[in-house]
């Protein structure tokens, strides 16, 4: 079953692809800093915060997240297969950088 | 504390769900050629009612009960740090893999099997984070919940 479907759509569809592999590549990264930055309090003994980290990096991640959207739709208008490959190849790699990320960098 | 152990109960089996959903648009976009709308909608569904109902409890758990996992079982307590870190990428990667699979007839024909393999392999990232979420969710469930 083939549905129609204007091709405008397909540079709409990069830049979500693009917006959605930001976010996770963002939260990850400000994780590692994080963890690099040195030892943090300890969850046991700490006074809980009203600040929640979690919460805080997804926002950081959409706010990058929406600076690349605008980037993304250009590049994807531009080269749809250059945009389509470069994304292919980024999923991998923040693939891998989630990955790592989250088991060896809690 | 009733309401939030419902909300857990119902987050931890929609989880387990979620997996069993995402392994079958895994298999099937194996095939590029193959379209399967309704199984990858279904498991973008399911992911993100799991994925909001998790965020929903998320402040009450760290409030009740991540200082005394934490006292008492650091270990699982940093189990559950990984879940939500790999659970962040499971929403990202599969919304990724259903927007690159229902957008396929939007590019030219060229194009398609280039997208699919983009929606193949972030469904199979997706599964495989999944999997790990599950697991390590009910490891930490099964010590301690509301």
């Amino acid at each position: 079953m083939s549905t129609r479907m204007s091709p405008s759509l397909a540079p709409l569809a990069l830049t979500a692809v693009a917006v959605l592999l930001t976010i996770p590549l963002v939260y990850g990264a400000l994780r590692v800093w994080d963890v690099m930055s040195g030892p943090g309090v300890n969850p046991a003994t700490a006074p809980v915060s009203i600040h929640v980290a979690m919460f805080w990096r997804l926002s950081v991640a959409g706010y990058a997240a929406g600076m690349v959207a605008p980037l993304a739709y250009l590049a994807a208008r531009r080269s749809l297969r250059r945009t389509l490959d470069v994304l292919s190849a980024l999923t991998v790699a923040v693939a891998v950088l989630v990955l790592v990320q989250g088991t060896l960098l809690p | 504390m009733v309401a939030l152990r419902v909300i857990e109960r119902i987050h931890g089996h929609l989880g387990w769900l979620a997996v069993a959903a995402l392994l079958h648009p895994a298999i099937l976009l194996a095939n590029p050629r193959r379209r399967a709308r309704l199984a990858v909608a279904l498991a973008a569904g399911v992911v993100v009612v799991t994925a909001g109902l998790g965020v929903s409890v998320y402040p009450d758990y760290r409030t009740q009960l991540k200082p005394s996992i934490f006292a008492t079982a650091p270990s699982l307590g940093w189990l559950f740090e990984r879940k939500e870190h790999l659970a962040v990428g499971v929403v990202a990667f599969t919304l990724l893999g259903c927007v690159a699979h229902l957008a396929l007839e939007a590019f030219e024909p060229g194009l398609r099997p280039h997208a699919a393999r983009l929606a193949h392999r972030a469904f199979v990232v997706a599964f495989v984070l999944a999997a790990a979420v599950a697991v390590f969710g009910t490891a930490v469930a099964s010590y301690k919940s509301f």
